[in-house]
């Protein structure tokens, strides 16, 4: 398991410019969000900055932000009081979840290509146990990740982007 | 990471790990922990892909 703590103060970076405000991070999974029950209760265990779980929060939805770095789950409360709503925040890693959350929950969310730092199969597959385990009965998990076979088939060596990008005047 | 700020450079490092698993391979780890696949964006020719299961409900 990575924890992002370093790369916490510079992580808008590495995320595309669709999903850096909370309501464009979770029209980004409207397909998901549409179909939770209202008010439900969402766990999005790899928070990073927060703006998922705070745009979730602010739909109204009842959400605990978890991640295992201490400075990602800093920057998600922040966020929270930015924006000026309610959510949990706790630090917490994968294979902790169903000790250290109390659920169930409607649906988890491990977004933002994170899966892939579980510690191969064996990690993962200890990680989405702990995801599932705090699942209702009937409820739902979302999981993004890259096309690791198609990355690996096109773009196999460094990838030096044609542009800067910029956040916060820098 | 670089990062230009203003006249500075603004450097950070940290080394990540990274465990690639194929669309079929995530499929199989789902369905080993015992959640049922319910939709999937993979296909071939795209970036990135969003993948849902579910926890089924009990017999």
């Amino acid at each position: 398991m990575v924890e992002y703590e370093a790369l916490s103060s510079v992580y808008e970076w590495l995320v595309p410019d669709a999903l850096l405000q909370p309501d464009g991070a979770v029209a980004a999974f409207e397909q998901v969000v549409s179909i939770l029950p209202p008010r439900g209760r969402i766990l999005d265990c790899a928070s990073g900055t927060g703006q998922l779980a705070v745009g979730l929060a602010a739909r109204g939805f009842d959400v605990l932000a978890s991640d295992a770095s201490e400075a990602m789950i800093q920057r998600t409360q922040t966020l929270a009081d930015q924006y000026g709503v309610a959510l949990t925040a706790v630090v917490c890693a994968w294979e902790d979840l169903s000790r250290v959350v109390e659920g169930p929950f409607d649906a988890v969310f491990c977004v933002g290509n994170s899966l892939t730092h579980a510690d191969g199969q064996p990690g993962r597959r200890a990680a989405l146990a702990q995801m599932a385990a705090v699942l209702r009965d009937g409820g739902l998990l979302a999981i993004t990740s890259r096309n690791w076979e198609r990355l690996r088939e096109q773009r196999p060596g460094l990838e030096i982007d044609d542009r800067l990008t910029h956040r916060a005047g820098r | 990471m670089v990062v230009v700020a203003g006249e500075e450079l603004e450097i950070t490092r940290q080394r990540l790990t990274f465990w690639p698993f194929t669309h079929g391979t995530l499929t199989e780890d789902l369905q080993a922990v015992g959640l049922v696949p319910a939709t999937s964006s993979y296909s071939a020719d795209v970036d990135r892909y969003l993948v849902t299961a579910r926890r089924p409900m009990p017999a």
